[in-house]
């Protein structure tokens, strides 16, 4: 198919109402200009199932034209003109002490730590780099919880003077420390007992999975991607 | 992570695109699209491109690089996921956009809710227009008088599923039946011997069934075939994988409730149900 083609057509008569009407009123006049053969022109006039095939043509005709980017190619940057900021991502983490009190009963108190987010190193890793409190010092019998607290900006406004930012906040389930131990909660069996297509959300090798995905860098992360896919199908680790 | 509509940051829009080619996107599905750095979409209209590049400066077709033919279309939707988690990990937000409604009879979506859950990415699913809505305007076909059953086609043969005559039945991708596989093969008569036997359990053979394909493009009206059941195979080389089978009911159930007959006009009775 060339330009002035029935593909182009087509894509007029979807984006153009007002040649839409032309192509159905009087469809000689609409196919002026169109480099178009007898039997497009018939298609076009009957506007019966044949034109499915017309239909075809012009949908492979319209990706051929597509300059596709090379894999390798980096990605473009946003839509907006105004610029963009980093997103910030925090790792808030509470860890529970029971302690036992003068009336025999226990009690149980947290201590909340936030941390840096550990990007390409281990969530383990980094919480022992940072110093804070460790496993050791955690009740075996009252796991530790973790979120992501992330923290997106939009910048509103760029004028001479600075940036008008806007931020939201939002906070995160994340797994760390003892998931790996936990069997899945009776309230995840359920929900996935109920799930049509049955991924292993809970599994440890789905978290596993996911932290590989975050710490992978953007070249490997399509492979890491489907890897997690794998987790999340069958619970498994894939290899 | 799902979010609800007025939601300020959002990672991943999944959208439907409607049927009728561009003509059936919806205000909110244009907003988030507007407000998204990447729209990868699965769709075959023919200006669908052109029109997603008017409103987005990046659009890429998941179609051509997914499917393949004689490949099994569950590896087409682990890459459209992959590759949504992908663009949304390095550039957010980003749409998602499938032809139809993005929940009916598409198995992606649900790979990307709970992978970005994981990932900690937030998900925002807007409603198209689905082939059902199509195929209720164009057969005048209101689900809430004699019911409705609807089974995917081949999930209705490998579970043997009974229906029930006096519902009206409505069984989607009838042309995709009995494979797993992605091809755009004409179907052969003993394509539909299989759902034929079934269907026949329960219908009489000469209960006339139609075959419905919503019109992709403005220019094209609707395709509806209507034949006996028992004619089914007939149809095979007509039947793509657009197509939806209607089968309306095959009698009426009698009313067992006589008591809640009368009250249902009763404002004595709508005074005790209400406050």
């Amino acid at each position: 198919m060339t330009r002035g083609s029935a593909a182009d057509f087509l894509i007029r008569t979807v984006l153009d109402e007002a040649f839409r009407e032309l192509a159905m009123a009087d469809p000689q006049r609409a196919f002026e200009g169109y480099n178009l053969s007898e039997k497009e022109q018939e298609i076009l006039r009957s506007r019966d199932d044949r034109l499915l095939g017309l239909l075809g043509e012009a949908a492979a005709y319209g990706e051929a034209l597509v300059e596709h980017p090379a894999e390798d190619e980096p990605s473009k940057t946003a839509a907006s003109s105004l610029p963009t900021l980093p997103e910030v991502k925090l790792l808030l983490q509470l860890v529970p002490h029971s302690a036992q009190q003068r009336d025999s009963t226990s009690s149980v108190a947290y201590a909340a730590s936030l941390h840096p987010w550990p990007g390409d190193h281990d969530s383990k890793r980094a919480d022992a780099e940072s110093g804070e409190h460790t496993g050791k010092h955690n009740d075996p019998a009252l796991p530790g919880v973790a979120w992501i607290i992330r923290i997106t900006p939009t910048v509103l406004d760029a004028q001479e003077n600075g940036l008008k930012v806007a931020y939201s906040a939002s906070i995160h389930p994340f797994g760390v420390g003892t998931e790996e131990e936990q069997p899945p909660t009776q309230e995840a069996t359920q929900a996935l007992a109920g799930s049509p297509w049955n991924h292993q959300i809970e599994s440890s090798a789905a978290k596993v999975a996911a932290r590989a995905v975050r710490a992978s860098d953007a070249s490997r992360r399509y492979e890491k991607l489907l890897e997690l896919i794998h987790a999340l199908q069958t619970g498994d680790d894939r290899g | 992570m799902p979010c609800k509509r007025g939601t300020i940051v959002v990672d991943i829009y999944i959208v439907g695109l409607g049927v009728l080619n561009i003509d059936q996107i919806t205000r909110e599905t244009k907003r988030a699209i507007r407000r998204s750095n990447e729209v990868l979409y699965v769709d075959t209209g023919v200006a669908t491109r052109t029109y997603l590049e008017s409103l987005c400066p990046r659009v890429t077709s998941l179609f051509e690089t997914s499917y393949k033919e004689h490949g099994q279309r569950l590896s087409a939707y682990h890459h459209m996921a992959a590759r949504v988690l992908d663009a949304a990990l390095d550039h957010p937000p980003v749409t998602f956009a499938m032809h139809g409604h993005p929940i009916v009879g598409a198995y992606a979506p649900f790979l990307i809710r709970d992978m970005a859950d994981l990932l900690a990415l937030r998900v925002l699913v807007l409603p198209g227009i689905s082939a059902m809505d199509c195929l209720f305007a164009e057969l005048m076909v209101d689900p809430c008088v004699a019911g409705m059953q609807m089974y995917e086609a081949t999930d209705l043969l490998l579970r043997r599923r009974p229906l029930q005559p006096d519902v009206h039945a409505l069984i989607w991708q009838i042309g995709c039946v009995e494979t797993a596989l992605h091809t755009m093969r004409v179907s052969k008569p003993a394509r539909f011997e299989r759902l034929r036997s079934h269907l026949l359990r329960f219908y009489p053979p000469q209960h006339v069934v139609s075959a419905a394909y919503s019109t992709p493009h403005p220019l094209m009206p609707s395709t509806v075939h209507r034949f006996a059941l028992q004619d089914v195979c007939d149809h095979a080389h007509l039947l793509h994988s657009g197509f939806t089978l209607f089968i309306p009911s095959a009698g009426e159930r009698a009313i067992q409730d006589h008591e809640l007959l009368r009250q249902i006009d009763s404002v004595e009775h709508l005074g005790r149900i209400t406050r």
